[in-house]
């Protein structure tokens, strides 16, 4: 899941009673890095997921939410765990949506979903294309709920959406 | 404002490295922003465009203020 500018009220929207899932959810928020710890703290009070700031290497846990810290890329492994990578900033930002969605697998035995969300610029439209290209699932906010429609727009010009949708919907399909 | 424009003053300020402890929200006349300003993007965290309400306006206070005050370490 990559978000921007408008994250925080929009996340807050999406998160707020959502329980612990089957599922890992990868969260790559672009923001400054002083507020890493607040942004964890606040969502963790919001769910009953347990929202954790990634730190080095961890095996992908279901009813955890990883959340990428600032500076540094987020990369899958083998679909099995999670690691930060050191990198130049891909689409002006670090860590980028792209960089974490471009690394997942094709993989038939999981269910693998995109979202992208509200923000400025073009991150995380190549990698929801990547995502849909291996058979995954891709979401992206609709204009009217955005904050800022420009990730979400950059997504949904792929052609590769599967929904298009604000985030009282994303999060009804859920669980 | 004259001179510079709300995004260049995020980055005026983000270049000369004055930024640390603090979080932006725009408030601007602009439905989107202009291009180019994507290299900012990181540092402003909210964004509402005129017209808007009061409510909107205390609810993104409330939320930034979330982030400097969580009081967690």
């Amino acid at each position: 899941m990559g978000i921007s500018t408008g994250g925080p009220a929009t996340l807050k929207e999406l998160f707020t009673g959502m329980p612990r899932l089957n599922a890992s959810i990868l969260l790559v928020q672009h923001m400054p890095a002083f507020i890493n710890e607040k942004v964890r703290f606040n969502l963790n009070k919001l769910t009953e997921l347990d929202v954790v700031i990634l730190k080095g290497l961890a095996k992908l846990e279901n009813g955890v939410m990883y959340v990428a810290p600032s500076g540094v890329h987020m990369v899958v492994k083998n679909n099995q765990f999670i690691q930060l990578l050191e990198g130049p900033k891909k689409n002006f930002v670090c860590p980028s949506v792209d960089t974490t969605m471009l690394s997942v697998a094709e993989n038939p035995a999981q269910e693998i979903i995109a979202v992208v969300m509200t923000g400025m610029g073009k991150d995380g439209a190549e990698g929801l294309a990547h995502i849909k290209n291996i058979g995954g699932k891709t979401i992206a906010q609709d204009e009217a709920s955005s904050i800022i429609y420009g990730m979400p727009k950059h997504a949904a010009a792929t052609n590769c959406v599967d929904l298009i949708a604000p985030p009282q919907a994303i999060k009804k399909g859920a669980y | 404002m004259p001179e510079l424009n709300g995004f260049e003053t995020v980055k005026a300020i983000v270049d000369e490295g004055l930024f640390e402890g603090n979080v932006v929200c725009m408030l601007t006349g602009e439905q989107e922003p202009p291009a180019g300003l994507e290299t900012i993007s990181e540092y402003i965290l909210d964004y509402i465009h005129k017209p808007f309400s009061m409510t909107e306006l205390v609810n993104i206070i409330e939320n930034s203020t979330s982030y400097l005050a969580s009081g967690v370490e």
